[in-house]
């Protein structure tokens, strides 16, 4: 009985196990072993080359502004999401009136694909038409036709705040359910101690919250370590690289210079960043649970 | 001066009245405990005396002021819950002093009276410690502490013994009674276990369907209690409950000796109350009645007996000494005490 249990287990183990090891870990091993080539993507003729694409990273400016530029997202990322849906999901939790149709509202940017997104935004930031634009006229009552997504100074901006926005639902519902954890007992305690609104919130609310936001600023990392799609349809990394980030450069080197062996040692430096992070991820868990579990 | 004053307090959710008109004067220092069955109505009373539930109507006066629709930090009141209520990412102390600190008290201040209350409760050694560090009771001793601290006109506690173990329950309940004569403190205290009741009150207050059924000392509401309802909650094991008829005061009951006893307003359909305690077994050849042992539990000190009768299709309890040897089958001739004989009309209203 045992040993057929195990067989089973075995079997029914090696079926996603093996597509696992064909899309995910070959891809990754192989990348790590291109990483130390030349190989131009699609010739059957490359050399070993050791170490020398990693060296180039250090002397490729556009490496440099692209990982600079990541490091901004992944700022602004961690911050704009987690306190725009932190501050949704504390609104609709107090039961405002519509709070379930704002809810669906703002989750329902995350159903979209990064894509529709991006173009929708590409829309809003129209220089003539465009929505952005259209409000600050009506404002300012003057013609107003800044090219949002052109300019080297606002293009990156531009694509953080898209993909914040979609961002933000996601935070939000974590939050929510966060909040509906709360034991109910432990706001009533700060009734009875008359604390005010801000005190609840500051006192016990966000540091109860903190499992929650570990999630969410994990999440947020790691996704804008990712950030390509979005940044693909609004600018494709310009203008003049100024929104590149690893992985458009990666994207750039390996396919569009033909730079496989180069775009590989990219991929291998954001996969350690990955993982860094997501080991500093689990620490943090950890001790989170430690303290709330 | 009353500390506490509920006056024709009622309580609706939409339609549905789940309280309905309570009266009630509690003294300055006295331990009242809310007892009842689950849903009878006596948490929300609490939690309507805390201010944490709104009251559809009638008045709540604390140290003779009126706070029916006072916020519940304005009530000086403290309440402790069942589920200890303490913040995990707080130690002890800031747990202690989460109210205080709210209030901007100086530091030093804050300081000497979490000394003041953790000396009290002896717990001084854990004031560093987090909750999840502690145990059920030091955790429960915490959540009493940041009553305490607040130094309030009536404290209330909401079954804080529930979580505990057996043994920790009956030590928490030594302690409670002795904070209790400390402080001198208003307690109102819900829980729905009768030995908690009777150990700790100074009286006891019986809930049923959201009224009251029956208000007094501890020991009158055993001997003397106001109905069958109240007969039946409180005592364990429960009183044992007889169907009989009586006419003109008389009381009859075939296989029962009970022609005797007599209750000038009993007429009809009436039943008999006997206490497990209030039989035993006869050791003369003159009995009430003659019973067959169906099952007998030995608790040590002493045994229960459970006896089929021909008067009574539930099993009839009876408490033995542990010096008495019973056996299941045994027949045997009891007598009861009819000093402890509680008669009840159809109604349930004691005779």
């Amino acid at each position: 009985m045992n040993q057929s249990n195990t067989f089973w287990r075995v079997a029914l183990l090696a079926l996603p196990l093996s597509v696992f090891a064909l899309i995910i870990i070959w891809p990754l091993l192989s990348s790590f072993y291109y990483g130390f080539t030349n190989w131009n993507g699609f010739s059957d003729n490359y050399d070993f080359v050791g170490f020398e694409n990693f060296g180039k990273l250090f002397s490729d400016r556009l490496f440099m502004s692209a990982a600079i530029n990541t490091i901004i997202w992944m700022a602004i990322a961690v911050v704009l999401p987690t306190i725009l849906g932190l501050s949704l999901a504390l609104l609709i939790d107090s039961h405002v009136p519509g709070g379930p149709i704002f809810k669906t509202i703002f989750y329902l940017p995350i159903c979209l694909s990064a894509v529709v997104v991006g173009q929708v935004w590409v829309w809003i930031y129209q220089p003539d038409w465009g929505l952005l634009n259209s409000i600050i006229e009506y404002v300012t009552n003057d013609r107003f036709n800044y090219a949002w997504l052109a300019k080297p100074d606002s293009a990156l901006y531009s694509v953080i705040v898209a993909w914040s926005w979609q961002a933000t639902g996601l935070s939000m519902v974590i939050y929510l359910a966060g909040l509906t954890a709360i034991p109910g007992d432990l706001l009533e305690v700060c009734e009875l101690e008359g604390a005010t609104t801000w005190q609840r919130i500051r006192h016990v609310i966000l540091p109860l919250l903190t499992p929650a936001t570990v999630v969410v600023v994990a999440l947020s990392v790691i996704n804008s370590l990712k950030g390509f799609d979005i940044l693909y349809i609004m600018t494709g990394g310009g203008p003049f690289n100024s929104s590149d980030t690893l992985a458009m450069h990666m994207y750039n080197e390996s396919f569009k210079k033909y730079l496989m062996g180069y775009g590989s040692a990219i991929s291998v430096v954001l996969f350690l960043v990955a993982l860094t992070i997501i080991r500093l991820y689990f620490k943090q868990l950890k001790k989170v649970d430690e303290i709330y579990g | 001066m009353s500390s506490l004053s509920l006056k024709n307090i009622k309580k609706s959710f939409g339609d549905l009245e789940v309280i309905h008109g309570v009266d009630l004067e509690v003294e300055k220092g006295e331990f009242i405990v809310f007892v009842g069955p689950s849903g009878c109505g006596k948490s929300t009373m609490l939690r309507m005396i805390s201010g944490l539930e709104d009251v559809t109507s009638g008045q709540i006066n604390i140290a003779d002021k009126d706070v029916t629709r006072a916020h519940p930090s304005k009530r000086e009141i403290a309440m402790v819950f069942q589920s200890y209520a303490l913040f995990p990412h707080m130690t002890v102390s800031e747990n202690i002093s989460f109210g205080l600190r709210l209030g901007k008290m100086a530091k030093d201040e804050v300081a000497r009276r979490v000394s003041n209350v953790a000396e009290t409760l002896q717990i001084t050694h854990l004031l560093e410690r987090y909750p999840r560090q502690l145990s059920g009771g030091q955790r429960q001793r915490v959540a009493i502490g940041r009553a305490i601290i607040r130094n309030p006109q009536v404290f209330l506690f909401d079954e804080p013994l529930s979580n505990l173990d057996a043994a920790l329950r009956v030590q928490m309940r030594l302690e409670i009674a002795r904070l209790h004569k400390r402080l001198g403190a208003t307690i109102i205290y819900v829980t729905h276990d009768q030995t908690e009741a009777m150990t700790l009150a100074d009286r006891i207050v019986v809930f049923n369907h959201g009224v009251i059924e029956q208000v007094g000392r501890p020991i009158d509401l055993y001997e003397r209690p106001a109905n069958k309802f109240v007969a039946g909650f409180l005592g364990a094991p429960s009183m044992n409950f007889i169907g009989a008829t009586a006419q003109q005061g008389a009381i009859q009951l075939d296989g029962f000796n009970i022609n005797d006893a007599q209750r000038a307003e009993a007429n009809g359909a009436i039943t008999l109350g006997i206490r497990p305690e209030h039989m035993s077994i006869s050791n003369t050849e003159a009995c009430d009645f003659s019973a067959k042992v169906e099952l007998v539990e030995e608790l040590g000190s002493e045994s229960l007996a459970y006896l089929q009768t021909s008067f009574s299709s539930d099993p009839i309890t009876m408490r033995v000494d542990h010096s008495i040897t019973v056996r299941e089958g045994d027949m045997l001739p009891v007598s009861v005490n009819r000093e402890f004989l509680h008669v009840f009309a159809e109604g349930g209203a004691s005779l």
